[in-house]
């Protein structure tokens, strides 16, 4: 039996109108039909999910999304277009003003990388600021 | 010069501040690791902190499933990769992925499945979870990729084994210990809620993992000493969780006697199991665990443990009356010393309680939670709890490796890189492939 190519089967969803990468997070999509939103160009699709396996769509359809992808980005990268209701928020076990911010030192007050950074933060795959061994600051 | 004591031999034989000036027992062997989640991952981890060269291979961009399954979506560490700089990796993949280096390939695609070939032979091992056959169906399972390299030694782990009726079905540490019977004896008796408990640490996984390691290493052995072969190794994680079950299976075997939750206490022992005390060690805490009451474990089975321990809480008439194991290991009989101890133990924070049960002799140990752990300085001193100078992320925490060689120790470097953080270094040196030769993989997607 011929295979069907991870393209047209797999929990990624790239879109055939403007070509975002949206990820159908396994949490939700495990077993799932109903309608989805491409968080790049808001086109709802009609899709089924059976056991992590696209089994049908994505067809358009009309209407509100079901569900949301779990996250989403550009070809090159980019996810600054995924604001609130273009993703689902993750699932928090607590209230997100209750969780912990982001960080740079640990508990005992040297540096640790903890928190949010940009691409000018980094050389190659490291943070800047702890190769330097310098207190973070964040990029103006 | 007079010979040292032994606690003065071992102090200086395992002194972790020489960890990093004795040789690594594995130096020189390559194994791949095409793991997710903690069971594939921590064998790859054990055999990195051995000193065997560990290539982590992921799916680039966001790299593998358990980099965002931390615990309630909190703290984490950054970046997730040189790509995605915003992101983080959750802390539930701390502690499987050791000294390992991380390289960025879609294995859906023949151009990333020929990375994978070509990085298999020339290496000893490789270990991967996918679900049973999938690396098979994609050409670099173990039959295919024993072709060009016979020597090669594949560990396989997953749920349900590679055939069988549940070979279709995904695990998880939870659902090994749900069908491997650990959970049916975990947790409360009827008659106290009856519910069964899970184990909240992923002990199968980890489980699972060192096993998979012990096995590798058995094959080397068999494959450097012996055959000059490979093998192909399965491991079922729900068979290894019921391999626990001990005395069970036996018993049901031998007598039909299915075993039922016992709680806190010991369906064998007696004096052996946790105690609860009245008062808070924390009573200030802003932590809702932190004001509960403590708990102490309390072990005083044998006949004079357990009359000095009665004795002590001035229960005289209970030594006397469950002076026997025989009397005191019976249900109805455990109830009666429970509520003795707990009754005794109710106005007193578990330290308290330590201190007198010290004093006594008795065997006790209050039940810590993790600040307490990181700051015992057994742990400390003995390397199995450090401060990591990670070259990454910087001052981190972590456990130590958790056995201790006097001539070739195992060792953490780092904790884990970003995805894809070793893609030039690995490429270039195993696959000879020029920066143009990654620049145009990666805008194509295969690394």
């Amino acid at each position: 039996m011929a295979e069907a190519s991870y393209k047209e089967c797999s929990l990624l969803l790239e879109c055939p109108k403007c070509s975002v990468l949206n990820y159908m997070d396994p949490f939700s999509f495990w077993n799932f039909k109903g309608k989805t939103k491409c968080a790049g160009c808001d086109a709802v699709f009609a899709i089924g999910y059976s056991n992590g396996q696209r089994v049908e769509g994505p067809s358009p359809a009309q209407g509100a999304p079901d569900k949301l992808p779990g996250y989403a980005q550009t070809k090159d990268y980019k996810t600054d277009f995924t604001a609130t209701g273009k993703v689902s928020p993750p699932l928090y076990a607590r209230a997100p003003d209750q969780k912990h911010g982001p960080t740079y030192k640990s508990i005992r007050g040297k540096l640790v990388a903890a928190g949010k950074l940009t691409a000018t933060d980094l050389i190659g795959s490291r943070p800047r600021f702890i190769m330097e061994g310098k207190p973070y600051k964040p990029a103006t | 010069m007079a010979t040292p004591s032994f606690e003065e031999y071992c102090r200086d034989t395992f002194d972790p501040k020489k960890i990093f000036s004795k040789p690594e027992p594995l130096k020189g062997k390559r194994f791949l690791s095409c793991t997710q989640y903690i069971l594939g991952p921590s064998c790859a981890n054990y055999l990195a902190e051995l000193g065997a060269e560990v290539i982590k291979i992921e799916l680039p961009r966001r790299g593998e499933p358990m980099r965002h399954t931390t615990p309630f979506n909190e703290p984490k560490l950054y970046p997730l990769s040189r790509w995605l700089p915003e992101m983080g990796t959750g802390l539930g993949f701390f502690g499987a992925n050791h000294n390992e280096y991380f390289l960025s390939v879609d294995f859906h695609k023949p151009e990333g499945q020929a990375i994978v070939r070509m990085l298999a032979n020339k290496s000893d091992g490789m270990v991967e979870n996918y679900r049973a056959g999938t690396f098979d169906r994609w050409g670099i399972g173990y039959r295919q990729l024993s072709q060009t390299n016979p020597r090669i030694i594949y560990q396989w782990l997953g749920g349900f084994g590679g055939w069988g009726p549940g070979r279709k079905r995904a695990s998880y540490d939870i659902l090994g210990q749900a069908q491997g019977g650990c959970f049916s004896v975990t947790g409360w008796p009827a008659d106290k809620g009856g519910l069964p408990s899970k184990q909240t640490i992923w002990i199968m996984d980890y489980w699972g993992g060192m096993m998979g390691t012990f096995q590798m290493l058995a094959c080397m052995y068999w494959r450097d000493n012996i055959s000059g072969l490979g093998n192909f190794m399965e491991y079922s994680q729900v068979q290894g969780a019921q391999r626990h079950l001990s005395d069970c299976i036996a018993l049901f075997g031998r007598h039909g006697l299915v075993p039922q939750r016992w709680g806190n206490w010991d369906t064998l022992l007696s004096v052996h199991g946790i105690v609860k005390c009245g008062k808070s060690s924390y009573p200030n805490s802003k932590n809702p665990q932190e004001l509960e009451q403590g708990y102490i474990l309390v072990s005083a089975y044998k006949d004079d443990d357990f009359a000095k321990l009665m004795k002590f809480i001035k229960k005289d008439d209970l030594a006397k009356k469950f002076a026997t194991h025989e009397e005191r290991v019976k249900a109805e009989s455990q109830y009666e010393i429970y509520a003795a101890l707990e009754d005794w133990a109710k106005d007193k924070t578990k330290e308290q309680a330590r201190e007198l049960l010290d004093k006594q002799g008795i065997n006790n140990q209050p039940v810590w939670n993790s600040k307490e752990v990181s700051n015992t300085e057994h742990f400390h001193m003995r390397g199995e709890l450090e401060w990591l100078d990670d070259p990454t992320f910087g001052d981190l925490q972590s456990q130590g490796p958790s056995f201790h060689l006097s001539e070739s120790p195992p060792r953490h470097k780092w904790a884990f890189k970003p995805v894809g953080a070793d893609n030039e270094y690995i490429l270039g040196k195993l696959c000879g492939f020029s920066k143009t030769k990654m620049a145009e993989m990666e805008a194509d997607a295969v690394i």
